[in-house]
């Protein structure tokens, strides 16, 4: 029987941060070089020059130069490594429209609409042409499903192309560790080796009842992707959204900047919430405001490194909005956005202490800590100061649009 | 040079047919591209395609975002606003082509 070609590319540029510093400066190729450091002390990409050395991602930067003393740490530049992500995938919308961008650096490809040609050589078409114009490789993986190309893509990297043929997914997938299954990671491994599946063919073979007892509800999906299957389609749009906001229209109009602020930081804290629970970071704040007249004003600010903590984005929380609230005209409401996400970056693999970027990982694990006291006791288990000054406000009828003193506006 | 995210043109030059992904928009923040035909402020509508003889092209070179000329002959190399020297083509990475100029006067 004569199966179609494998129709799923994926695609995962190589050390991305890292690489696009070396397109950037050609100084830099060749050589050992970390992209991260700025606040939290830890690498946020590593060039393969660094890892020969033994340099990871999310080890903390003082380690990283000691494996490696002739180590070059840069500084995160996101929005250069914004512009790269987005002309990388402008070339796969030339093979395809069906292009899932996951993140900043990988991305699946349906390319069963191709009329001409295998989808190999369109895959090594767009290899070459980012490698020539960009000057970054990527590692590409082309299957029949998602999964098995993602892996494919990852198996050799760097600068690498791994076909699985039709039929061949299973055997494929077989031999590999369990870690490379969705859902398994540093935290869970250990269980499954506990319980002897060192390997997918082992997950693949135990019966679904005794696999619901490790993996509970994912247990199906689980079995299925280690046998193989992966029913789930490319799907031509982003899948997580660009961007997470709320807004809040006061009962009535309020004049009161400290009431506004409180209110936009528990707006934070929720979205920063949201963005934890996906592994993601997020570098730019957008705040907006309606006047009582119905008039608009947005004003945005972009930090330096994306972050899934809330505290990193209090302090650009009042300036904003000070620069928005121009008119000394009463507020209907209030919204806060955040916006150019990347992937969160993994915990490093050290304590750091005595750093000055320790507070930034602290207030991560804190954060982190808090989410799931929350999710254990209830949302309201645990307060920050703002939650409890709202409530005490709103309690006492103070709420939004007493007329307490000015909104002090420069 | 710093991308444009706000103007009062944005409009407009969003009307110009381009590619989603492929365009941006850049604003001349010296007079150092003068030779170029660029002013301080002016804004430009950059588009990432392939390159042709005398393409105004930004690059980064160095780790800087520069504006040059694009020379494909002798040697394919961008060449930067005087006194600095031709750069090669494998030493830059392109960031896209200038397709649009707009002065406010």
């Amino acid at each position: 029987m004569n199966l179609p070609p494998p129709s799923i590319l994926h695609l995962d540029a190589d050390a991305f941060y890292a690489s696009v510093e070396q397109a950037a400066d050609s100084r830099l190729r060749g050589k050992p070089i970390a992209v991260g450091g700025a606040s939290r002390g830890v690498v946020a990409s590593a060039s393969y020059e660094a890892r020969a050395c033994g340099v990871r991602t999310a080890m903390p930067t003082s380690r990283a130069r000691r494996l490696c003393p002739n180590l070059i740490l840069v500084p995160g530049d996101f929005e250069k490594y914004e512009r790269f992500s987005q002309l990388m995938f402008a070339y796969a919308y030339d093979l395809t429209p069906d292009v899932e961008v996951c993140s900043i650096d990988e991305g699946y490809f349906d390319l069963s609409g191709q009329l001409r040609g295998h989808p190999r050589e369109s895959a090594a078409t767009l290899a070459r042409t980012i490698q020539q114009s960009l000057k970054i490789t990527v590692s590409q993986g082309l299957a029949t499903t998602k999964f098995a190309s993602a892996v494919a893509s990852k198996l050799q990297k760097p600068n690498s192309y791994l076909e699985v043929a039709p039929g061949q997914e299973r055997a494929f997938l077989a031999p590999l560790p369990t870690h490379w299954l969705p859902g398994i990671g540093k935290r869970t491994e250990p269980l499954y080796l506990q319980a002897g599946l060192a390997r997918i063919h082992q997950v693949a073979d135990l019966p679904l009842a005794d696999l619901e007892l490790l993996a509970g509800s994912a247990a199906s999906s689980l079995h299925l992707f280690s046998m193989g299957i992966d029913p789930r389609p490319v799907i031509p749009a982003l899948p997580a959204p660009k961007s997470v906001g709320e807004q809040e229209t006061f009962t009535t109009d309020t004049i009161d900047e400290n009431f506004a602020l409180a209110v936009m930081r528990t707006m934070v804290d929720r979205l920063c919430r949201r963005l934890r629970d996906d592994q993601l970071a997020a570098r730019t704040l957008t705040l907006r405001i309606r006047y009582n007249d119905m008039e608009e004003t947005m004003r945005s600010e972009s930090i330096s490194e994306p972050s899934p903590v809330e505290n990193t984005f209090y302090p650009i929380l009042k300036p904003l909005l000070r620069r928005a609230w121009s008119r000394r005209v009463s507020l209907r409401l209030v919204g806060v956005r955040l916006s150019n996400f990347h992937p969160a970056l993994p915990e490093p693999e050290l304590a750091l202490t005595g750093l000055p970027q320790k507070s930034s990982t602290e207030q991560l694990l804190i954060a982190e800590a808090s989410d799931a006291i929350r999710r254990r006791y209830g949302k309201n288990s645990i307060l920050r100061g703002h939650d409890l000054w709202l409530r005490k406000k709103l309690s006492s009828g103070e709420g939004d649009g007493d007329p307490l003193p000015g909104p002090g506006k420069n | 040079m710093s991308v444009l995210t706000s103007h009062p043109l944005l409009g407009l030059l969003q009307e110009i047919p381009h590619q989603a992904g492929r365009s941006f928009l850049h604003r001349v923040d010296s007079d150092q591209w003068k030779e170029l035909g660029l002013l301080k402020n002016d804004h430009l509508l950059i588009e990432f395609r392939p390159l042709k003889n005398q393409d105004l092209a930004l690059v980064l070179h160095y780790g800087q975002a520069t504006l040059t000329r694009y020379h494909h002959f002798p040697k394919p190399s961008f060449l930067p606003p005087s006194p600095s020297k031709p750069i090669p083509e494998s030493d830059a990475v392109l960031q896209g082509v200038v397709t649009c100029l707009v002065r406010s006067m």
